[in-house]
This record gives C-alpha cells, structure tokens and sequence, in this order.
C-alpha cells in the first residue's frame, strides 16, 4: 500500500477574486514506502502548493490526501496526527529558528507531539548528530550559527519529529556547492538509515539525479511525468518543452552518441558518466 | 485569515477615478468625508448616498470588493445604531416595553448614522482601491510641502509611509510562512487557553522580527547604493499634472456641496 497517495486534488489560489489561478489540478500520485522521490518543475508549477497539502498546512479545494489509505482530514486529530507522520521542511527553513538555544530549537517539534523528557533529549540528540552539529553548538543561540549550520539545525528540527514521510522545500537553495553536497548526502542517507520515504523538491536536474529513485515532473499544476530516473530523464525532448532539461553530463553523452559511438545514452551522474567512458575505452570498471 | 486584511489595497483598473491626480483625490475625498458630515436632512443625505453610488459605479471596482472593506465595521454600525435607537428620544412612541421606549427619533437617527459610516467608509475605501499607495504617500508629500518652512521632514515622513504601506503584504506573506513551517512542527494556536494561545504566538512573532530587522538593513543599504540621501535635490520620474479630468472632478464635487446645502435648507428634515 502508498504511504502518502492523493486523488483529484485540486487547490485555487485567490478564489473569488479576479487573479483566482488554480496552483494545482488534479492530481493523482501514489507514493511508496522508503521512496525517495525528486519532485521537479518549473516556478509556478505548482510543486509546493502540492506538498503543502501532503502535511494537511493547506486544505484541499476538492479531493483527498491519503496516508496510509485514511484521508488526513477525516478528524481535527488525523490532521494533527498528519503533521508529525509527514514532516515538512520548507524553503530557507532557517528563517522559523526562534528559540534561545539551538536545543531548545530542535526540541520544539518532539515538544509539540507531548513525548517525555528523555525521549526528547534523545532525538534532539539523534537529529543534531545526523545533521552534523557539535555538542557544543546545542548550546549556543541559533542566531549565532553560520548559515549552513542554521540550515542543518532547522532541518534537524523537522527530523527530530521522526516523520515516516519527510518532505523537503528546496533543500538546498542559497547554499555553496560545499553546502549543497552535504545536505544533498545527509539526505541519502537519512532515507536509507531510517527506511522512511523522503519527498524533495529541487530544480536542478543534475541535484537529483544521482540522489533519487523516483522523479515527479509537474508541469502547469499537473503531474507530468513519474517514474524512475532513467524513464524520466529519456523522455528529453518532453521536459524541453517544458523548459527543463537533462543534466549536463547526459547531453554529452547522447551527444557522443549522436556522432556515432558505441556509449550508452543513460548517463544521470558524472560517476556514471566515468564508468562508462572506462567501459567504451575497454578498460573496464576500475 | 491574515490575507483578508484590506489596509490600502489597490485595485487595479482604468476608471476616471482611476486617473484623476492623486493630489486632486485625496482633497476631494477628504471634502467629501466633510460634505458627509454637512448632510443635515434625509433629502440631503439620500443625494449624498447617490453620489457615493454613482462614484462606486464608475470606479468599476466590483461591488463584492467594496462590501469587503464594509466587513470590518459591521459590528460599529450596528452598535452606534442601536445605541441611537434606544438613546435618542422624541417623536412619536412606536414600541415601549419596562424601561425602553422606541422613538420615531431614534429610528430616524440610527439609521441616519448608519448611513453616513457607511457613505464614509465607501468614499475612504474608493480613495484606496482607485490611487496606488505609492501615489497616495506623493500626493501627501506634494501637499504637505508647506510644513517644509517649519522644517518638519515632509519628505523622510512620505518615504517611510511608502515604504510601510509597501510592506504590509510582504510581511503578512512572511507571517504565513512562518506561520505554516511552525504549524508543520506542530504549533498550535488554535487550542488551548487564551495565555497558551499567546505563548504559541512567540514561534512566529520572533523570526518575524528577526527578519523585519534584515529587511530594514537590507533595504536601507540598497538605498544608500543608490545614492539615496534624502528628499534634497530629487526630481521625480511621474511628474503630476492637473488635467480637465481634475477641474471638471472639482466642479461635481462643489455642485453636490452646493445641492446639499440648498437641501438642506429648503427641505430640512423631520428629525434634529
């Protein structure tokens, strides 16, 4: 069974009103458990109008979210229930850092679910250390961290609810490719120490490619296209169209294949992308 | 919830009132809020309420807007037309039961009252939805400029009323993020009593400031990259021109000024 699925989920913005726009029409998705699915589209697509309404922040116009096959609006307590099973980490999440110590930051979520003491202790704990954030730095003010650890601290804040869904806003955004690399790596492998399903939204194609297992393109608030990696980044003349394109490692590829080499089209990531050109040059993997 | 704040909210359109000169606009609301208060009779009043009727038919901003800047005030009108009701006295008894007594006067009154509130609201609001903000604070600064002899900052004050009317959406968009990634940690404000209720507010009050604050620098420094220094020696790029438009404005409103007083006169009412 999907963890997360919606059907027919639509949302108007500015109902009523002359500059009424639908964000998103229709959607249809069913997200397996322990995917890690890449949500891309064009600004305005509709991508975080849709996650938004994973969590139960936005209310539906018409249709239903379902988690684990309840629809999450079925009570005040399954919506409140929805909020901490899908953990929803939106864009420059640093800007909702409030509290005096980076602690007491991270320990808000677990707060608001009632768990007791030590149990909140030990996730702030589990979360901060994941995330990469010194002892020492628990103690300090979140004012005072550089931005790349308040970013961690934030995302720490959304993991220490321990979401079996988490949903991630442009992770990534304003970062140094330094910091982009380690958010991206911490991502992975939160996915594959906790088993849960992680949902990241991004716009850079190179980002996910070698990230994800599953891509959802959204393009002018409906689903596009979903599938694996592979079927999606195939389709190139499609996400053109949309304005999106392969990563830059897979138009030289097809492109050395166009001009007649016996390589592989499928190249997603510049490991990749090594491997197979030692293949082509007949040395082998390594 | 937030977003239904209507605080100077342009709507956008090209009506003559649209392009009437701000300057003009704002002078002529303000004489009309006045010319509201002059109606002294129900004849007078009725040509008045006419007036603000035909002025919202020509701004074309559809009626659903305009009762939504009503909204707020409802509970106002309905207050000060009840204490009318029971307060005001004379005329003819038309209900009494233990101490209350209904007059004709008081009938009469409180919805005379009701009526201006509302005339007045409309006006104000039509003065907001047909002028940008940015229009707005230049007019003000244009007519104010006389205070510059009592060396009164008419110019800083103009900026820092464009510059707050320019952030309100932003910072009542900014209250809604924060808002949601509070809620998707699990911040509730929705439960509970009214001291927990505030507390809960802290989540979002805080960052909120914080970035208030980096706004503010943030804005300030590209102003001064600019060579922003104040209101000496700046010229403007919309330079405002009275045209016929404004005079012709002017004139309708002298003639209702004139109609309202003659009414008054000639057909005083049959309260006050």
């Amino acid at each position: 069974m999907p963890v997360i699925s919606t059907r027919g989920l639509t949302h108007l913005y500015s109902k009523g009103t002359p500059f009424e726009v639908a964000a998103i029409k229709d959607i249809n998705i069913d997200i397996e458990t322990g995917e890690l699915v890449g949500i891309i589209g064009h600004t305005g697509s509709g991508k975080s109008t849709l996650i938004q309404h994973l969590n139960g922040i936005l209310k539906p116009e018409q249709g239903t979210v379902l988690l684990e096959g309840k629809d999450i609006w079925e009570s005040k307590d399954s919506i409140k229930a929805a909020r901490f099973k899908v953990g929803l980490c939106f864009q420059y999440p640093e800007y909702q850092l409030f509290e005096e110590t980076v602690y007491k930051d991270i320990a808000f979520g677990p707060k608001n679910m009632k768990l007791d003491e030590d149990e909140i202790d030990r996730r702030v704990h589990k979360a901060a250390d994941f995330v990469g954030l010194k002892e020492e730095l628990l103690q300090k003010s979140p004012f005072d961290l550089s931005g790349g650890e308040k970013r961690r601290a934030a995302i720490a804040g959304v993991m220490a609810m321990e979401p079996k869904v988490l949903i991630l806003d442009e992770p990534t955004a304003g970062l140094d490719p330094h910091g982009r690399d380690r958010i991206l790596r911490l991502i992975r492998e939160y996915r594959d120490n906790t088993g849960s399903t992680v949902l990241l939204v991004s716009h850079s194609m190179e980002d996910i490619a070698g990230l994800v297992t599953k891509v959802m393109v959204l393009e002018k608030s409906r689903v596009a296209m979903y599938g694996t990696v592979q079927e999606v980044y195939s389709r190139r003349r499609e996400l053109l169209s949309m304005g999106l394109d392969v990563p830059q490692v897979t138009r030289i590829f097809a492109g050395l294949r166009e001009r007649g080499l016996n390589i592989s089209g499928d190249v997603f990531t510049v490991e990749q992308g090594r491997r197979e050109l030692l293949r082509y040059l007949g040395k082998g993997a390594e | 919830m937030v977003k239904d704040i209507t605080i100077g909210q342009f709507f956008p359109g090209d009506s003559i009132l649209h392009r009437l000169d701000a300057r003009m606009k704002l002078v002529l609301t303000f004489a009309l809020i006045v010319i509201i208060f002059v109606c002294k009779s129900f004849f007078s009043l009725g040509l008045m309420s006419a007036f603000v009727v035909f002025l919202t038919l020509i701004s074309r901003v559809p009626l659903k807007t305009i009762l939504k800047s009503l909204k707020p005030i409802v509970f106002i009108i309905i207050f000060t037309a009840v204490l009318n009701i029971f307060y005001t006295t004379g005329g003819a008894v038309l209900a009494h039961f233990w101490i209350i007594k209904i007059t004709e006067k008081g009938l009469f009154t409180a919805l005379f009252m009701a009526v201006r509130i509302i005339c007045l609201i409309i006006v104000s609001s039509l003065l907001t939805y047909t002028t940008t903000p940015t229009r707005l604070t230049d007019a003000l600064e244009r007519l104010l400029s006389p205070l510059k002899i009592l060396k009164i900052e008419v110019h800083t004050i103009a900026m820092m009323m464009t510059l707050a009317l320019r952030f309100i959406p932003t910072l009542i968009e900014e209250i809604d993020r924060i808002m949601n990634a509070q809620k998707a940690r699990g911040a509730d404000w929705e439960s509970g009593s009214l001291v927990s209720r505030s507390k809960a507010l802290i989540p979002v009050l805080i960052p909120l400031f914080v970035s208030s604050f980096r706004r503010a620098y943030e804005l300030a420094f590209a102003m001064e990259c600019r060579c922003y220094r104040g209101g000496k020696g700046r010229t403007r790029m919309k330079q405002m021109k009275l045209g016929w438009r404004d005079f012709a404005a002017l004139a309708v409103n002298s003639a209702l000024l004139a109609g309202i007083v003659m009414l008054n006169i000639f057909f005083p009412s049959v309260i006050s």
